[in-house]
């Protein structure tokens, strides 16, 4: 017992070294596990350019890859008749908009929902549709060939299923997508989306180009 | 006497609020808490969830869904493939003896199709399942409003 009261007091500079030591090694390997590694599996490395594609957002305004520049876009494609994940995932992005809010400048990132199902989502009902999640929310569409101009760009792939009548399935990409604000693909979140997490990773990334 | 009845009241309140699991009394194939995320008012289809316990040494079948506030309900799955989501028809549910059946999101769900009127957070929808035994048990799915994260939980 004394032996042990008189180590300590001896050594008190090496064991607060050891001490320092120690939690500077698993705040390192936290930040590692949590941060790093999951950037360098969601960033593209160069960002990637896109040659120009034209779409339709609500009240006929243009979405166009004008519309990307400017501000950071998180960018989902889905389609309205979707009961489960593409609600889950605008429901997330809604989260991500509030969570962003309080950490991010104003009007510096936007959300879209682009439907790969012109045949039923036309732009105003995509508007609407949007709207319900979140009012600064976009929503755009296209013909299936202006579409695919978009998609191929960015290997987001979707293919309207056969079923009969009306009541048919779309197969899509699940991922959100990330632009910069010189419209180049920065990022893309695989499904499942948690929106807190996202929100970390992307503040970080907002530090990372603030650095650089 | 009016202490009584109102102690009455709150109780039989505290039971409607605690107990939202539905069973038929003869069959021991519990519905618990079934509910369905509330969406845009012009919303075409919609997703229900809930838990299906089976609390028998026999499995259940269930055939079809039915609600009179839509026109057609359908069991799905959400699956990845290929990097694309997409979902799956299921025909029929099966729940194994003493087991239970978890429909959520991301996952298996009921795809409630053309409801007949928008439906808002606090309405009740009935939904009437039938086995394939011919038994019917009916759950009353509570329409809830989403905020927050409801991705399916990391393992």
């Amino acid at each position: 017992m004394t032996v042990n009261a008189a180590f300590v007091k001896n050594n008190r500079a090496l064991i607060a070294f050891i001490l320092i030591a120690v939690i500077g090694f698993f705040s390192w390997r936290v930040y590692h596990v949590q941060i790093q590694d999951p950037l360098d599996r969601i960033l593209l490395d160069p960002p990637r350019s896109l040659t120009p594609f034209s779409l339709v957002a609500g009240d006929n305004n243009p979405f166009t890859l004008e519309q990307l520049k400017g501000k950071w876009t998180f960018l989902f494609f889905g389609y309205t008749s979707c009961p489960d994940v593409c609600p889950t995932t605008l429901t997330e992005m809604a989260t991500m908009s509030k969570l962003l809010a309080k950490s991010t400048e104003p009007n510096t990132i936007q959300f879209v929902f682009i439907s790969v199902d012109p045949e039923r989502d036309t732009p105003d009902h995509l508007k609407n549709f949007v709207a319900y999640f979140n009012k600064t929310f976009t929503g755009a569409t296209g013909t299936i060939d202006q579409l695919n101009t978009l998609t191929r760009q960015i290997d987001i792939k979707h293919r309207r299923l056969k079923e009969q009548g009306n009541n048919y399935l779309v197969e899509h990409s699940a991922d959100i997508l990330l632009f910069n604000p010189q419209a180049k693909l920065f990022a893309r979140f695989p499904a499942p989306h948690y929106s807190e997490e996202i929100s970390a990773l992307f503040t970080e990334i907002l530090k990372l180009n603030k650095d650089t | 006497m009016k202490y009584i009845i109102n102690c009455s009241l709150a109780m039989i309140a505290a039971l409607l609020l605690v107990n939202t699991t539905y069973a038929s009394e003869k069959i021991g194939l519990h519905i618990h808490d079934p509910w369905i995320k509330e969406a845009p008012p012009n919303a075409t289809v919609l997703g229900a969830y809930m838990t299906i316990e089976n609390h028998e040494n026999k499995k259940f079948i269930i055939t079809q869904i039915t609600s009179p506030l839509f026109k057609k309900i359908e069991i799905h799955k959400s699956v990845t493939k290929d990097g694309m989501t997409t979902m799956e028809q299921r025909k029929r549910i099966v729940i194994h003896a003493n087991k239970s059946f978890i429909l959520q999101p991301g996952d298996y769900h009921l795809m409630l199709i053309k409801p007949t009127k928008p439906l808002k957070h606090g309405d009740l929808v009935p939904l009437t399942f039938t086995l394939e035994n011919g038994k019917t048990i009916i759950a009353k799915a509570k329409v809830k409003k989403v905020l927050g994260s409801m991705s399916p939980k990391k393992e």
